[in-house]
C-alpha cells in the first residue's frame, strides 16, 4: 500500500469516509499506463456518491466511488444464488455494478483490508462469476445467430463482425469461468496472456482478434471458421454451479 | 437429423469425417456438456465431451480414438448424430486451400506452366542458356519462428529467407550465385529492423559465396518472396528422377532431429531432457546451412543419380523414386534415430527412435536426399567426413513397387506417403505424423 497509501489521505482530508478503501481498475492490475485513471471505492460509505478529486502536488486525480451498506447489500442480493435459480433479468446488474464486483475481486486495499478480505470471500460464494460467465455466454450465442442469419442471407460482410464479436465474447466467457474477469475489451489481450488458458493460445486468440486471416479465407470462409471456434471455446466455458 | 442408415452402420459412423452444428448451444456445467438445438437438447457426460468439441470436420472419430475401443464412444456418438448435434462434412469445395500443395503444383500450375507437370517438376525451374542451364527457384520462406520483435528475430528470418531459397539451387549440385528479395512490410516497421534481416540475409549468403542482387518493397504484412539461381552443367545436374535399383538412399545430415526437438516442446518435455542436449538442439535450430560443399564436391563427381532438398520430409523422396522411376524404397530402421535427442524423445513419447527420421521437413535446410550407387557410397561417405557432416543412410532402391520399413524386429511393413504441405496447421501436421507412427507400427493413431 506504500505508493497509494496517500489516496487514504486525501480522502480523510475530504471527509469521505468507509470501512474499507480499495483502488481497483488497471493499476490493481498491474496493467496501467501513464494515462491510467485512479478509481478508488470505498465501501459502507455514509452515501452513495461520485467526486473527482484534485490532490494536486504531482498526484493523479482521483474518481471516488463511495457505495453504501444499502447498495452494497442490494448488489450482493442480485448477485446471489437465490437470484441466479430465480433467473436473474437480463440489465439487472448495470455495467458499473458489474465493473465494481471485477475490480473488487482485484483490489488494491488502501484501507479496511478485514473488511475487504470479508466481501471478497462473500462475492467468491455467491453466483457473480456463473451469472458473469451466463451472461456471455448469452451474448455470444446471439452473435452466432446472428451471423448465421447473416451468411443465410448472403450479407458476409456483417457476419464477419457477428462471428468476431461472437468469439470475443465466448473467450470472455472462457476467461471469465476460469477466474479471470475482464469485462472493459481493451484489457482482453492482457487478459489472454495472463490467464493463458488451454483451450485457445494467445496466437490463436489474436488472428480473430485482428482478423488475420480474413484476406486467406474470404468473408464467408471466416465467419464459419470464426463461429466454429466461437463454439468450441464455448464449450470449454465451464459454468461450474 | 442424421441419415439413420448411418447411426446403424458402426463403421461407416465411426469411419465418418464429422463436423459440428454451428447453430448448437453449448453450455458446460461441472464438466458436463449440455448441447441444445432447436428443441432438442443432450446432456453429454464429461468424459465423451471431446466427441462433440473435437470434430471439426477434418478428424474422424476412428482417428480419434487410435486404439481405443469404439464400443466406448459409440453410444454418444450415435446420440448426438440423431439429436442433429453434428453433421457429416461437406466435401471441401475446390478452394485453394482444400488441396495440398504438391497436388496443386501438379494438378492447377502445371497445367498452365512448362516445368510443373506432374512426374517432371523439379526442385529448380531449369532454363537452357547455351551450354549452361540456369537454375532457378522462387519461394515464400515462412516465419518458423513467428513474427520477429527484435534483433536476432529479424536477423534470424534473413538467414532463414536466403538459406531456404538457396536451398533447392544447391540441392541439384548448383552453387548459389545471387538471390532477389521481395519483401513486404507494415508501414510502422523500424527500417533497422528491415536492415536487421537484410543483414541476416547477407550473413547467410556471404557463407554460400551468393550475392543479394536486389529486390522491392511492399507495403503490408510482413511476408517475403524470393528467388535464387545458380548455373550449372546440363547433364551434371542432380534431378528428382534416376534413382537405379541397388542405389543406396542417403540424407545429408542425421535425420529427425529437428522433429525430436519439434515434439519435445511442443508437448512440454524438453525441460525433462538433459540440459546439455537442449543447448544442442537449439544450436542446431539455429546453425540452418546447407552442406553445400560435400553436396557440390559429390555431384562434380557425378555420384548422386537423383536428389531433392528433404524441406517436406524425406518420405517424400522415397513415393517420388516410386512415382518416378517406377522402383521402390526399403527404408532400414536399424540405421535411424541414433542421436541421444531422439533417443530421449523416443522414450518420453513412447514412439520408436526411427519414426522420428521420417519426419515433415523439420532437418530443413541441413537435409537433402540423394541416392547414390552403392559401389560409390564409400566415395561419397569419404567426401562428406572430409567436411565433418554427418549423413543418414536411409535405406535402398529396390526393383518391387511402394516404400516399406525394415522394423528392428525385420518384419517389412508399408509406409504411406506422408511430407510437411503449407495446407497442413501445426497439430494437423503433429496428428497426421502420430497416424503414420501408428500406421508403422500396425495400430491406428498411437498417441
Amino acid at each position: 500500500m506504500t505508493g497509494w497509501a496517500w489516496v487514504g489521505d486525501v480522502l480523510r482530508d475530504k471527509g469521505i469516509a468507509g470501512s474499507a478503501v480499495f483502488i481497483g481498475g488497471s493499476i490493481a492490475r498491474g496493467w496501467a499506463n501513464p494515462g491510467s485513471d485512479v478509481d478508488a471505492y470505498v465501501l459502507d460509505a455514509a452515501v452513495d456518491e461520485m467526486v473527482s478529486l484534485e490532490p494536486g502536488g504531482g498526484r493523479p486525480p482521483v474518481d471516488v466511488h463511495a457505495i453504501s451498506t444499502a447498495t452494497l447489500e442490494a448488489l450482493f442480493g442480485k448477485v446471489s444464488w437465490a437470484a441466479a435459480r430465480g433467473g436473474t433479468p437480463a440489465g439487472a446488474v448495470t455495467i458499473d455494478e458489474w465493473l465494481f464486483l471485477e475490480r473488487l475481486t482485484y483490489p488494491l486495499p488502501v484501507d479496511g483490508a478485514p473488511r475487504l478480505a470479508e466481501l471478497q470471500a462473500r462475492l467468491d460464494n455467491s453466483a457473480h462469476r456463473f451469472l458473469t460467465v451466463q451472461e456471455h455466454l448469452t451474448d455470444a450465442d446471439g452473435f452466432a445467430d446472428d451471423c448465421l442469419g447473416q451468411l443465410e442471407a448472403g450479407d458476409a460482410a456483417s457476419a464477419v463482425i457477428s462471428a468476431q464479436q461472437s468469439f470475443l465474447r465466448s473467450l470472455d466467457a472462457l476467461l471469465s469461468s476460469g477466474g479471470c474477469l475482464c469485462r472493459n475489451p481493451k484489457w482482453r489481450s492482457r487478459a489472454m496472456r495472463e490467464a493463458c488458458p488451454t483451450a485457445l493460445s494467445y496466437r490463436d486468440y489474436w488472428s480473430i482478434q485482428t482478423m488475420a486471416e480474413l484476406p486467406v479465407l474470404g468473408e464467408s470462409g471466416w465467419a464459419r471458421r470464426t463461429l466454429a471456434t466461437a463454439r468450441r471455446v464455448m464449450a470449454e466455458a465451464d459454468l461450474g454451479g | 437429423m442424421a441419415d439413420n442408415s448411418v447411426v446403424e452402420n458402426t463403421a461407416a459412423l465411426l469411419d465418418q469425417v464429422w463436423d459440428r452444428r454451428l447453430d448448437v448451444r453449448v453450455r458446460r456445467m461441472n464438466g458436463a456438456l449440455v448441447l441444445r438445438r432447436g428443441a432438442d437438447t443432450m446432456r453429454v457426460p464429461a468424459a465423451r465431451s471431446w466427441l462433440w468439441t473435437a470434430l471439426d470436420g477434418r478428424s474422424t472419430v476412428s482417428d480419434l480414438i487410435g486404439a481405443g475401443d469404439p464400443d466406448e464412444v459409440r453410444s454418444t456418438l450415435e446420440e448426438l448424430v440423431r439429436g442433429g448435434f453434428l453433421s457429416p462434412a461437406e466435401p471441401e469445395p475446390p478452394t485453394v486451400g482444400a488441396i495440398p500443395e504438391k497436388r496443386f503444383i501438379a494438378g492447377v500450375l502445371g497445367r498452365f506452366a512448362d516445368t510443373a507437370r506432374a512426374g517432371a517438376f523439379e526442385d529448380c525451374v531449369v532454363i537452357d542458356v547455351g551450354d549452361a542451364a540456369l537454375v532457378l527457384n522462387i519461394d515464400h520462406p515462412g516465419r518458423v519462428r513467428g513474427t520477429p520483435t527484435d534483433r536476432a528475430g529479424y536477423e534470424f528470418y534473413g538467414r532463414w529467407i536466403a538459406a531456404a531459397v538457396c536451398s533447392d539451387v544447391i540441392s541439384m549440385g548448383v552453387p548459389p550465385l545471387g538471390v532477389v528479395v521481395d519483401l513486404q512490410v507494415s508501414g510502422d516497421t523500424r527500417v533497422d529492423a528491415v536492415e536487421w534481416l537484410y543483414q541476416g540475409m547477407r550473413a547467410q549468403l556471404d557463407s554460400y559465396g551468393a550475392g543479394l542482387a536486389g529486390g522491392n518493397l511492399n507495403a503490408g504484412p510482413l511476408d517475403v518472396v524470393a528467388a535464387a539461381w545458380g548455373l550449372g552443367v546440363p547433364d551434371r545436374l542432380v534431378r528428382r528422377g534416376g534413382a537405379r535399383a541397388g542405389d543406396v538412399v542417403i540424407a545429408t545430415c542425421t535425420l529427425g532431429r529437428g522433429w525430436a526437438r519439434h515434439l519435445l516442446e511442443r508437448s512440454g518435455d524438453l525441460e525433462r531432457v538433459a540440459p546439455g542436449l537442449v543447448a544442442e538442439a537449439e544450436a542446431y535450430a539455429t546453425g540452418i546451412r546447407t552442406p553445400m560443399e560435400p553436396i557440390l564436391e559429390c555431384a562434380r563427381r557425378g555420384l548422386l543419380t537423383s536428389g531433392m532438398d528433404l524441406s517436406d520430409g524425406v518420405l517424400e523422396f522415397c513415393h517420388g523414386i516410386d512415382q518416378r522411376g517406377r522402383l521402390g524404397v526399403v527404408i532400414d530402421a536399424a540405421g535411424l534415430g541414433r542421436h541421444p535427442l531422439i533417443e530421449r524423445a523416443a522414450e518420453l513419447l513412447g514412439v520408436d527412435r526411427a519414426l522420428f527420421a521420417l519426419d515433415p521437413g523439420f532437418d530443413f535446410p541441413y537435409a537433402h536426399g540423394y541416392t547414390v550407387a552403392p559401389d560409390r557410397l564409400a566415395e561419397l561417405r569419404s567426401v562428406f567426413a572430409d567436411h565433418e557432416v554427418p549423413i543418414t543412410e536411409v535405406g535402398r532402391v529396390c526393383p518391387e513397387r511402394g516404400v516399406r520399413i525394415r522394423r528392428a524386429d525385420g518384419e517389412l511393413r508399408p509406409v504411406p506417403p506422408f511430407h510437411d504441405d503449407q495446407t497442413y496447421t501445426a497439430a494437423a501436421r503433429v496428428g497426421a505424423w502420430y497416424a503414420l507412427a501408428g500406421a508403422v507400427n500396425g495400430r491406428k493413431g498411437a498417441r
